[in-house]
């Protein structure tokens, strides 16, 4: 299936709130942020958050990272040192939380364009390998570079 | 004297950072009840009095959009109720005005907004 490329506009949106995101809630402030290949729909990671959406178009929107990323995320969310964190769930929530902002933010810039769009409410995998719908026509990804450590946010839509 | 503030959200993480939030806009005059969706938001307005509901859209059980609504009904005069949340499109702004809330806040959000959105209804 040919994967079309997705509106220069989402992408630049996704960039910029991926940057508002992690600035203002998280008070952290990315090093750089770039577009990658968003080629592969099998994958595995440390923490995955995943969101599904349908409307004009059903998809996913994936945030991948390490562990020790997404517990300094959590932690920071809460003006919290990562050892502070009473266990992995608490972390796994502020990470949800990440990807809820991120997946709203995408639909904010979605629904601007003339789409629809419904989410769901964000779900996260620990240390899992992921297969997302291989009928993705429309995907995009950013990576954010924090540190020694990154984090992934992909956007998949599924053909119309 | 304290206001009364119910934060209904279905993450325990953003409920803490609302608090945090607020206190940190400089309104310090607020005790804070939570709960964790639009069913327990409902129980929790049925057997206490508050100033104000602070509301996400995205949840489980039971949306904002709909507790909006259910809280009118039950309550007939309810508090003011003030949505946060990452769906800033006109759509859902109207919707949730539509059925009774009274402002909106979008995430990410920072104390000064919060201040301006959240502030008046807690003098």
């Amino acid at each position: 299936m040919t994967t079309q490329t997705m509106d220069p506009s989402l992408v630049d949106g996704l960039q910029a709130s991926a940057r508002e995101i992690l600035e203002t809630m998280v008070f952290l402030t990315p090093d750089r942020i770039e577009v990658i290949p968003a080629s592969d729909t099998t994958f595995h990671a440390e923490v995955v958050g995943l969101l599904g959406f349908t409307g004009t178009r059903s998809g996913t929107v994936a945030v991948r990272t390490t562990a020790h990323l997404a517990k300094t995320i959590a932690a920071k969310m809460l003006m919290m040192e990562p050892e502070e964190m009473s266990g992995i769930e608490e972390a796994c929530d502020g990470f949800g939380e990440l990807v809820n902002m991120l997946s709203g933010n995408f639909k904010n810039a979605w629904v601007a364009l003339g789409n629809q769009m419904d989410l769901s409410v964000p779900n996260v995998v620990l240390d899992g390998n992921v297969r997302l719908n291989h009928h993705i026509e429309l995907r995009t990804c950013v990576r954010v570079h924090v540190g020694d450590a990154h984090l992934d946010v992909g956007v998949y839509l599924e053909a119309a | 004297m304290a206001k009364n503030v119910l934060i209904v959200d279905d993450s325990a993480t953003m409920r803490k950072i609302i608090m945090r939030g607020i206190r940190q806009a400089g309104i310090e005059n607020a005790d804070f009840k939570e709960a964790g969706d639009g069913v327990e938001g409902l129980k929790a307005v049925e057997g206490e009095k508050f100033d104000l509901i602070l509301s996400d859209v995205n949840m489980p059980n039971m949306n904002g959009l709909d507790f909006v609504k259910e809280v009118a009904a039950k309550l007939g005069t309810p508090p003011p109720i003030v949505m946060i949340t990452t769906e800033g499109s006109e759509e859902v702004v109207k919707e949730a005005m539509s059925r009774g809330a009274k402002g909106y806040l979008k995430k990410p959000f920072t104390p000064e907004k919060i201040q301006e959105v959240i502030g008046p209804f807690l003098k």
